[in-house]
């Protein structure tokens, strides 16, 4: 039987939406983008354009008129009212990572789908990476043993082309690196080795949004670790994961993934697949965003739970909060013994 | 003096002198920080502070007008490598007539950062103010000196309270020119030394030469003057190029004569040279450029690089790395010149004046800027010699940013 299109609106017409969400409604053929809304209105009309969207709006309460789902790619500090007021419009909803900018907003935005019988569903898009799959179950299964440590590093000078100052503004950001990329490191992490017990954090924020951060967790299962997230530095992007009987490294933004034997003199590498083909492929940034639409659209016409539903966001929001709260200063190491002091009352 | 609580603007604050001025002026003066940014992809360094960001560049005068308004001091630290030769000068000097223009409007100092390139590269001798200037025929050097024209027409016919800065060899924690691409030539063995390196290299660390504009900025006899600053010590660069070998932990450098050199550059055309920093300056051929030397398989490698040194059939004059795989680029000649020379740079009138006294030996500068690059994973901390955290040794997935650059 032939389904009928879901008709949706992407509310925010930034870079995201223009290189992975625009995209990935073209290539799906159970949806159409009716509507694009941004205070820009000729950047809509560009995008539009572009990709034969019908209908711009500079205001997103057209939504519920012209639309029956919407994709939230904002400014963070204007996930969760957008999401909460489009959700109580009777809307499903896919927002963009982070969820909110705070652990009571995400309550609320869970509270309203509930209340409202829709589907929430939040862009963490590297749930869809294969090879982050492949751990998940790896771990599940025990192949590493008992976990005892890990180490995540992420990080590249940063590139996003940026279409306004929002990420570099606290109030409309909500936080820097942590809250950014941390939201998917964190998400990932917390996925698969469960939660945080304690943890010590620190940052390099001086009064602005942290561009370096450094992380020490003990999880539930007594594994410690350590991720350190970065906007100015090339790190490894990538998660080692040791166990008693091995250790797994995993590649933060591509399906790339590493088994070694206890002794790190045995080991096999690759990329993981999950069909029958058997055939690992590389997972680019935007082919994420295919699968994540997909999974939407199937939990909204088969009524059944998304693969990242806003509890799962959840988690790793609420330990970020924490990490904000118990906040210690980082020392740069160009920084002198002067500045650093100073750099602790201006904090 | 101190800045404290003083509005301030910073043009370039995205950038490697500008975004260390941009710390100090927050950390140890507690100012009122305002920055021009171009580029807000840029930004991540100084948004860790409670600044202004005006969205702008040197070149829009009303963007700049804004940014200036009520300021007591403007720090004009913005140099756009980018674009075509002509397209630079207008960047870069027409830019700097607007900043001159909004100092004037609001009455605020100006520090200006040009070079110590504005007075070309003698072979030998003493570096003062009084010298002459001869900048090199290199665009940089050209249109720093334009830039200093535009500034010193403004303070002689309209009074502009003005202090030029001519740093030297800055290096230290994200710089590009003089750490970081170092590094990747030590990495690929394509570092040239000429004679040896017996020449002297008249570095200054970062910090001092910010030290230096915050001074520039306060002491009132520095206005209608202009100031060399460079570091405490004359080194050669040989010792340079060595401080940042033993951070990689082996030797990157081959060493040939000024005579094979300057043979080289001459083998090598203008046009040759011209198309290579063309590649590297188009944004879309530099990221194709970078991308060859990272991803190429190493034969296609090395005759891409050997292609680029052979434009227009000249096949005589390569230089071959020390473990002669890669040829190297030839040095233009701005660049044999400021290799070749032992001109040691004085600092006496600034020293005089401001009050400025260098902190950072080499041996001082290039530690801290050691523990930055072990930091930054590029270089091996210790017992990890290319271990744990150096990326290299990863795939290379996608990065933030990469969507959109292909």
């Amino acid at each position: 039987m032939k389904h009928q299109k879901l008709k949706v609106a992407i509310i925010g017409c930034g870079s995201v939406a223009e290189h992975g969400h625009l995209p990935a409604a073209a290539q799906n053929s159970e949806c159409e983008v009716t509507l694009l809304v941004d205070s820009n209105l000729r950047r809509a009309k560009q995008l539009a354009d572009i990709y034969g969207v019908p209908t711009v709006s500079d205001d997103y309460r057209e939504a519920p008129q012209r639309a029956d789902g919407a994709i939230i790619a904002l400014p963070h500090h204007l996930h969760a009212p957008l999401s909460c007021d489009l959700i109580k419009r009777g809307m499903h909803v896919l927002v963009e990572k982070p969820m909110a900018t705070s652990y009571a907003e995400c309550q609320a935005m869970l509270k309203a789908a509930q209340e409202r019988g829709v589907v929430l569903a939040v862009g963490l898009i590297r749930r869809f990476l294969q090879s982050a799959r492949f751990v998940a179950w790896a771990l599940r299964q025990g192949l590493l043993g008992q976990i005892k440590a890990f180490d995540v590093r992420e990080g590249n000078v940063y590139s996003w082309p940026v279409q306004s100052d929002f990420f570099f503004r606290r109030e409309s950001a909500g936080g820097g690196v942590l809250l950014d990329t941390g939201a998917h490191t964190l998400d990932l992490l917390l996925w698969w080795l469960g939660d945080a017990t304690s943890l010590e954090y620190y940052d390099d924020a001086y009064g602005g949004v942290e561009a370096d951060c450094k992380l020490y967790l003990t999880m539930m299962s007594g594994a410690r670790g350590v991720i350190e997230l970065s906007r100015t530095r090339n790190l490894r992007n990538t998660a080692i994961i040791t166990g008693e009987r091995g250790a797994i490294e995993v590649h933060l933004r591509g399906n790339w993934v590493v088994l070694y034997d206890s002794d790190n003199t045995l080991g096999l590498s690759g990329r993981a697949f999950t069909d029958d083909s058997k055939e690992g492929k590389d997972q680019g940034f935007s082919d994420l965003f295919r699968p994540q639409l997909e999974d939407w659209l199937a939990a909204i016409r088969d009524r059944r739970p998304v693969a990242v539903p806003g509890t799962e966001a959840c988690r790793s929001i609420s330990l970020i909060e924490k990490c904000y709260l118990t906040r210690r200063h980082w020392n740069l190491p160009w920084v002198t013994p002067s500045e650093g002091q100073a750099a602790v009352l201006c904090a | 003096m101190r800045l404290n609580a003083k509005k301030v603007l910073v043009t370039g604050g995205t950038g490697f002198i500008g975004g260390r001025l941009v710390e100090k002026l927050m950390l140890e003066h507690n100012a009122a920080v305002r920055v021009l940014v171009r580029n807000f992809t840029r930004a991540p360094r100084i948004a860790r502070f409670d600044i202004q960001m005006f969205p702008g560049e040197i070149l829009d005068g009303p963007a700049v007008e804004t940014a200036s308004k009520g300021c007591d001091v403007i720090f004009h630290c913005a140099y756009d490598f980018g674009g075509v030769q002509k397209d630079r000068k207008r960047s870069n000097v027409d830019g700097t007539e607007n900043v001159a223009r909004a100092a004037l409007k609001n009455g605020s100092r100006v520090v200006h950062v040009s070079t110590v390139n504005v007075y070309g590269w003698p072979l030998d001798g003493i570096l003062e103010e009084t010298c002459p200037k001869s900048p090199g025929a290199d665009i940089y050097s050209q249109t720093k000196f334009a830039a200093e024209q535009v500034m010193w027409r403004y303070h002689r016919q309209h009074a502009l309270p003005l202090v030029i800065v001519q740093p030297t060899i800055v290096y230290g924690p994200f710089s590009r020119p003089w750490t970081l691409a170092v590094l990747e030539r030590l990495k690929s063995n394509q570092a040239m030394l000429i004679d040896q390196g017996e020449g002297v290299c008249n570095a200054a660390y970062i910090d001092d030469v910010v030290d230096g504009l915050i001074l520039g900025a306060t002491e009132p006899r520095a206005i209608g003057e202009e100031f060399l600053l460079s570091g405490p010590d004359y080194i050669t660069w040989k010792e340079f190029y060595a401080g940042l070998e033993n951070l990689i932990g082996r030797k990157g450098t081959v060493s040939i004569s000024f005579e094979e050199a300057q043979r080289l550059a001459s083998a090598v055309p203008s046009l040759g040279r011209r198309v290579i920093r063309a590649a590297k300056e188009s944004s879309i051929l530099r990221s194709a450029y970078k991308k060859s030397r990272v991803f190429l398989p190493e034969k296609m490698k090395e005759r891409v690089t050997a292609a680029i040194a052979n434009i227009d059939g000249n096949t005589n004059g390569g230089v071959h790395s020390m473990n002669g795989k890669h040829i190297i680029e030839p040095l233009d000649r701005s660049r044999l010149d400021l290799y070749r020379t032992r001109c040691r740079v004085k600092i006496d009138k600034a020293r005089r004046l401001l009050g400025y006294e260098p902190r950072f030996n080499f041996e001082r500068g290039i530690s801290v800027t050691g523990q930055f690059l072990r930091w930054a994973a590029l270089v091996p901390t210790n017992g990890d010699a290319w271990g744990e955290n150096m990326v290299e040794r990863r795939p290379n997935c996608w990065e933030m940013g990469d969507a959109f650059s292909s």
